[in-house]
């Protein structure tokens, strides 16, 4: 009787010697003093240019008096809806076709023309549309991820392998049950990179707009903050908003990782696992 | 259930409507079925009118060179291929699409859910088709694993394990369904030569412990005398059956693998024999 292999071997070292992510750290720490530095040394305003401790001290005043978190949950909020309003539709969609093919059609008709148009050129006609406020967000976000999520979704179901889906079929499974139990874990490697996409993209819309048209509804998100700071001329703030920004990116980054890593990782069907 | 004599190679059930009561009592029925590919403007036939049957128990082998169309005729008894022509009847009853009462086991490795344990896949089936509670699939599950002797590394995933483990996973799922026939293509040979001997050998035993119907495909002489009760040759362009044998040595392969049965090595020659003759061109199809 043969022997299982070893279960999933780590991923091997991306060099030698510190491990990476220690590398990466001291890269960060050597580009943060050297900023302090330079800063010091040139005399540069700091209406233009903040030192990093500065920028740290306002992060930490912002985060101390709620306001940075506020922004924060506004843009997230705003986010989290329209990501993930647009990753269902897509899902939903993408089932459809599978369905019913001439669904499939219009899909990749419509999802290959809306894609390559710049989520935000389409809030204008959102604010028609919605008025100023969230409504007008959401529906860019959504539409930024919608058809980036469904093209995806779409190779993902198109590339099942056939020995799968016919014991699916085998088994007796039709329709949504066919979906749920082959399709949708079968194309899970594609969806999550959709769901990757989907969030960079609308993670892109909602600064953008918040930017372009400020506090859209009563609260303002970390575009907004970026804005108004800009307006009173306070860029440690400025700078402290494009570091909440690259934060809350990086954690996202990470937990996408971890899903990964318990997931399609786990189950061996990536190609880097 | 003692499969005829020997037919010999002048095509004698290969004619239209032949056996058509016999077909119809069958546990499988396989009645003048013929099948045609559109490629591009094109209608190719891959297999010319075919009878056959299969008794409730047997092991039946579709023996063939490769384009014979005896995975594509396989195929159409599990119901992913609709005959252009004929029926397929399951105890009498025309069989329309892919269904658990025909499992079918692939030659690819990748027929498992790589998102699901080895038990989890057993589990999944037995669910999907039975509908029963996870804890009596579980029990269905272990007992159909230690049949094929992976009850000790049910909780892996199918990522972790050897090319011949999985095909005992498939084979486990398959049965633990409890399916009215086993359809089997090619399922070894994808395997190295070791390891295919092995689970050939386990294939008898598990047959000879189940007594379940199995059609079988194979291009290999020495596997379809190793383990077929009867055996159906096919030659290609288009596929049609050239010979049906009931094969001599089936009860004492079952008793010892390794043996040597008096008639083997004639049986093999004759097989050969046939294959080695050009396809006859221009009859019929």
């Amino acid at each position: 009787m043969p022997v299982p292999s070893v279960p999933a071997s780590r991923p091997p070292a991306r060099g030698r010697g510190l491990n990476f992510g220690l590398r990466q750290a001291i890269i960060v720490a050597a580009g943060l003093v050297l900023w302090q530095v330079l800063v010091q040394v040139s005399g540069v305003s700091p209406l233009l240019v903040p030192s990093p401790l500065a920028v740290v001290r306002k992060f930490m005043e912002h985060l101390g008096n709620g306001e940075l978190l506020a922004y924060t949950q506004a843009t997230l909020q705003i986010l989290v809806s329209g990501v993930g309003l647009g990753i269902l539709v897509a899902l939903v969609m993408t089932g459809l076709s599978v369905v019913i093919r001439p669904i499939r059609d219009v899909v990749v008709t419509a999802a290959a023309m809306m894609n390559p148009l710049p989520a935000i050129a389409v809030l204008p006609l959102a604010l028609l549309w919605f008025g100023i406020g969230p409504g007008a967000v959401i529906f860019v976000v959504v539409n930024s991820v919608v058809w980036a999520m469904a093209l995806n979704a779409n190779v993902g179901f198109e590339t099942v392998p056939v020995q799968l889906r016919w014991v699916g079929l085998n088994l007796g499974l039709r329709r949504w049950r066919l979906i749920r139990d082959v399709y949708l874990p079968a194309s899970l490697p594609y969806i999550l990179t959709g769901i990757r996409i989907a969030w960079a993209y609308g993670w892109r819309t909602v600064i953008a707009a918040e930017l372009v048209f400020g506090a859209l509804g009563s609260q303002g998100g970390l575009g907004w903050m970026i804005m108004i700071e800009r307006y009173n001329l306070n860029t440690d703030s400025v700078f402290a908003g494009l570091g909440s920004i690259i934060v809350i990116g990086l954690a996202v980054e990470w937990l996408f990782n971890l899903i990964e890593r318990v997931t399609v990782r786990k189950w061996g069907m990536t190609s880097t696992g | 259930m003692a499969p005829p004599a020997s037919i010999g190679s002048d095509g004698v059930v290969t004619g239209p409507g032949a056996g058509k009561a016999e077909v119809a009592h069958a546990k499988l029925g396989v009645a003048g079925v013929e099948i045609q590919f559109e490629i591009g403007k094109h209608a190719h036939l891959a297999v010319a009118e075919t009878s056959f049957s299969v008794a409730d128990g047997e092991k039946l082998i579709l023996l063939g060179p490769s384009g014979c169309g005896k995975s594509t005729l396989l195929k159409a008894i599990g119901g992913f291929i609709r005959p252009s022509r004929g029926e397929i009847l399951l105890d009498g009853i025309p069989v329309r699409e892919p269904g658990p009462d025909r499992m079918l086991i692939f030659q690819e490795f990748g027929q498992l859910f790589p998102w699901k344990t080895i038990e989890g896949n057993i589990v999944h089936a037995l669910r999907a088709v039975r509908g029963c509670s996870a804890g009596e699939a579980r029990d269905i599950a272990a007992r159909h694993l230690e049949m094929v002797g992976l009850l000790p590394d049910r909780h892996f995933y199918p990522h972790t394990i050897s090319g011949g483990m999985k095909q005992r996973v498939a084979i486990a799922r398959a049965l633990a369904v409890d399916p009215a026939v086993l359809l089997m293509d090619e399922p070894f040979g994808a395997l190295d030569a070791q390891t295919r001997e092995v689970l050939q050998r386990e294939l008898n035993q598990l047959w000879a412990k189940t007594r379940k119907t199995i059609v079988f495909v194979t291009h290999a002489i020495d596997e379809a005398v190793r383990l077929g009760e009867r055996i159906i040759v096919l030659t290609a362009g288009p596929g049609r059956i050239k010979a049906v044998f009931a094969n001599p040595c089936a009860e004492s392969y079952l008793a010892d693998f390794e043996g040597d049965p008096a008639g083997a090595a004639e049986l093999r020659k004759e097989i050969r024999g046939l294959l080695e003759q050009r396809p006859a061109r221009g009859i019929g199809g």
